[in-house]
């Protein structure tokens, strides 16, 4: 509808195309960095299911391990960064300034560009590059979700709750480019308070103390810092990187069945060299070492992860490009250095070797493949797809390939793994668990078929189908209990192990360019389990079985932009949360009038709308943000525990030069 | 179904008949300072006594029709509720359509977005029983606030104009707070100097 009207003007109007001449197309609007207010909302754009409880910290399903399976990995201008703690993406952790980004990608496990990184997905990030001289970005923000007391805090028959709040969020980043040598510097700072009514009593009951009458401050902060040098020719890269980030959080931690309070720190160290030997070769190496670590953050139950980890990782690979043909291969050599509670510097060694190629055996026939070993002194994995890419026409290229995978049980199910090593972590929560002394290699294999049709060079259409059979995969299931102030108390938790079943997945992409004004896509999401055991069966009904996205964007102007977004999920069914159902959750303090809620194991399914203005100024250094997220105020979590998402109101504004 | 026809057709006919203002965009200012007189009657005015507000705007022309940024300051003393007193203001960008209905007289329709701020004197408190911590509200809170608006222009000099107006103002509060403003005010035109043309394109 929206479409047909904004057709409708534009046609009936007859607005020709603006004067671009002096504008600048700064390519980081490519991602639509408009809308990208909270960092989870940048990887929107990759059309995958996330889960968030907190609007921060998210959990992303892949089409091969759902929401509890390898989360991707995290590229930033190639080097690796890691933000992820026990399966949670800390998005906050990634020192990149949300408008400052060129570009993003996200390769699924199963694509032929995702070079050596096991089974996992990937998320590539571009930043923008850096200019002559002295540049600098800066961004700010404020959240408001509707529907805060108001005056009525005074009334105490009318006050209600506060609201969630986000931000402030700042963005900094600077640089200074002479002749080869650059250096630059990005620092992030972003706050978040957890008063959401469906997260609140667990939250404040987790950091208070009723004995003392202390109840502490539930917000979780981060501080993510990054500074880089680098010297570059037209042939050979040098960069020097350090990344410090610390956070204050509320960890979900799935064996618990909720959040940990805890601190989260993140330091990292890379030394980075890549270069052409001639036209046709090229290398790239890497030296980086990283610690993380789980401290305690005071809490009701003394909970402390008391968890390091430290890595050393040396990479080096060489690839060879020519008309025809295309050949990479290379090595990583990791330490990993854990220290789990209960066990200290539990060392492990681990080498990959990898081999990617692309030969084209005809003028519209290639043949692919791409393997990778991974192998430590105990045991080893193997990742190994083959496929033909084969131009029909101009106008129609198609994928076929096979793709058979194996990972290692310490990088799929991480805390089980520890566990299974004699830690104590999971006795020093007080979880009760079924666990197997030794975890077998999960393993799978998968065939694709990816399309795409370039009906013209307005109208692009891609078919990406999978059918995957998971020959043994194993799934975490925590039985959790209902409790009134903390929501959930963990029932038993159990690894199903080598749980068998067949999965389709399939996305398709429409894109359209009406005019150089106007665009629009939409993607849909389908998947479905063909057949499985039980607790496969039920694992998988977390994942909605159908997702939608359509979005549009006018531009008037060379100055002025209009984006609306309309999105559906279908409904998700977490069996963990069964003893959920139907329960109350209600505000923390029981000096006001209560305000109830309802808890649900099923996820609702809103049809949401975003609408957006986005306005430049000064010559393209400042842009004023306006976003009217879900519009129609539909009541939307995807998760059980996650806090409710109305309608909300975003300002937001940016600089650079 | 016939009033959302008749909205998209009257929506259509007011964007088709305005093709040309972009090309001045930003060329003039008029800057607009306003008495503001809250006429509607409901439960907040039961329980708060708000004083007469001030309304300071900007407004060029700009895509079909004018552009504009301001500030509305409204304070509201405590009535019922003791040390209730708080500041409103309201931030807003908007836009609007000028139709000329006479030679010097025109009636623009238009709409604002914006942030309202209600900042409170007092932090507001509620104690356990028995004797806790006492919980706190935030002093401060910001919502989205809307604005429809109806205004007048009399253009008595070259430069003046005499501007009266009504608008409909609601923030998505818990409780919603719909007020309802006329405004009377003065504006002034400008040529914008180049720096300030610099600035805003």
């Amino acid at each position: 509808m929206t479409s047909t009207v904004l057709l409708t003007l534009m046609l009936m109007t007859g607005i020709t195309e603006p004067d671009r001449k002096e504008f600048i197309e700064v390519a980081a609007d490519s991602v639509e960095s408009n809308f990208k207010v909270r960092t989870e909302d940048l990887f929107r754009s990759t059309e995958r299911n996330m889960i968030s409880l907190d609007w921060v910290s998210l959990k992303f399903q892949n089409r091969f391990d759902g929401f509890y399976g390898l989360q991707p990995k995290f590229l930033i201008d190639e080097l690796p960064v890691d933000a992820n703690f026990f399966g949670v993406i800390h998005p906050q952790f990634l020192p990149v300034a949300l408008g400052e980004i060129e570009n993003l990608r996200y390769y699924s496990a199963s694509d032929f560009r995702n070079e050596i990184l096991s089974s996992s997905d990937q998320i590539s990030i571009e930043s923008s590059p850096i200019k002559d001289g002295f540049s600098f970005f800066g961004s700010g923000m404020i959240l408001n979700e509707s529907g805060e007391p108001g005056p009525w805090v005074y009334d105490s028959d009318r006050v209600s709750s506060n609201k969630e709040r986000f931000g402030p969020a700042v963005d900094l980043a600077s640089s200074y480019k002479s002749g080869k040598w650059y250096g630059k510097g990005v620092f992030r700072y972003h706050r978040h308070l957890n008063s959401d009514l469906a997260v609140q009593g667990r939250m404040k009951n987790m950091v208070g103390f009723p004995d003392s009458g202390e109840f502490l401050s539930v917000d979780s902060e981060t501080t993510t810092g990054l500074i880089e040098a680098g010297y570059v020719h037209d042939h050979l890269r040098i960069r020097a990187r350090a990344i410090h980030a610390d956070s204050e959080e509320f960890l979900f931690f799935q064996p618990l069945g909720r959040e940990v309070p805890s601190e989260l720190g993140m330091r990292q160290y890379t030394l980075a060299a890549d270069g052409d030997i001639n036209p046709e070769w090229g290398i790239s190496s890497y030296l980086q070492v990283q610690n993380k670590a789980l401290d305690y953050r005071r809490n009701y139950f003394e909970h402390n992860f008391d968890w390091s980890e430290q890595t050393t990782a040396f990479h080096i690979s060489a690839n060879r490009s020519s008309q025809t043909n295309y050949l990479e291969f290379g090595s990583r050599f990791r330490l990993i250095d854990t220290s789990p509670p209960g066990l200290k510097n539990e060392k492990r060694a681990y080498v990959d070797l990898f081999l990617n190629s692309e030969n084209e055996l005809t003028e519209s026939l290639s043949f692919l493949s791409g393997h990778n070993l991974t192998n430590n002194r105990e045991s080893t994995a193997i990742q190994s797809k083959a496929g033909f890419l084969m131009d029909f026409s101009d106008r129609w290229t198609t994928e076929l390939s096979v793709n058979y995978s194996e990972t290692l049980p310490e990088f799929s199910n991480a805390p089980d793994f520890w566990i299974s090593q004699r830690s104590s972590l999971y006795n020093d929560f007080g979880i009760s668990f079924l666990i197997p002394s030794e975890i077998e290699k999960s393993r799978r294999i998968s065939i694709h078929i990816d399309q795409e049709f370039r009906l013209s060079p307005k109208f692009n259409i891609d078919v990406d189908l999978a059918h995957i059979t998971h020959l043994a995969f194993h799934i975490p299931f925590q039985q959790v209990e209902y409790d009134l102030n903390f929501h959930t108390f963990p029932g038993e938790y159990t690894l199903f192990e080598n749980q068998t079943g067949t999965r389709f997945d399939g996305v398709i992409n429409l894109q359209h360019s009406l005019t150089s004004t106007f665009r629009h896509d939409v993607s849909i999401h389908v998947n479905k389990t063909l057949s499985g055991d039980s607790e496969y069966q039920s694992y998988w009904k977390t994942v909605p079985s159908f997702l939608m996205n359509y979005s549009a964007s006018w531009q008037p102007f060379p100055d002025l932009e209009l984006q609306s977004k309309i999105s559906y999920r279908s409904v998700s069914q977490w069996d963990e949360f069964d003893a959920l159902d139907g329960e109350q959750f209600r505000s923390f303090n029981p000096q006001v009038p209560f305000a109830f809620g309802t808890f649900s194991s099923k996820t609702p399914t809103p049809l949401k709308i975003d609408l957006q203005v986005a306005k430049w100024f000064w010559e393209q250094r400042f842009r004023g943000v306006i976003i009217l997220k879900n519009i129609l105020n539909k009541e939307d979590y995807s998760h059980p525990l996650a806090a409710r998402e109305g309608f909300t109101f975003v300002l937001k504004g940016e600089f650079r030069f | 179904m016939k009033a959302k026809r008749a909205f998209l057709l009257i929506l259509l006919l007011g964007l088709i008949t305005q093709i040309s203002s972009a090309q001045n965009a930003f060329n003039t200012f008029d800057v607009g300072l306003s008495g503001d007189f809250i006429i509607n009657n409901n439960t907040l005015l039961d329980n708060w006594n708000p004083t007469n507000g001030a309304t300071l705007e900007a407004r060029s022309p700009y895509f079909r029709g004018e552009m504009e940024v301001g500030v509305r300051y409204v304070y509201f003393f405590e009535g019922q509720f003791e040390n209730s007193g708080f500041r409103s203001i309201f931030l807003f960008i908007g836009w609007s359509h000028p139709f000329s209905i006479a030679d010097r007289l025109t009636v623009s329709p238009g709409f604002r977005l914006g942030n309202h701020f209600m900042w409170q004197d007092n932090t507001r408190e509620y104690f356990a029983e028995p004797a806790g911590d006492p919980f706190v509200f935030h002093r401060n809170e910001s919502e989205f606030a809307y604005e429809v608006q109806l205004r007048a222009a009399y253009q008595f000099t070259e430069r003046t104009k005499l501007q009266l107006s009504t608008s409909y103002n609601r923030t998505a509060i818990e409780i919603p707070l719909s007020l309802v403003y006329a405004e009377i005010g003065v504006s002034r035109t400008f040529h914008s100097p180049k720096w300030l043309q610099k600035l805003v394109k």
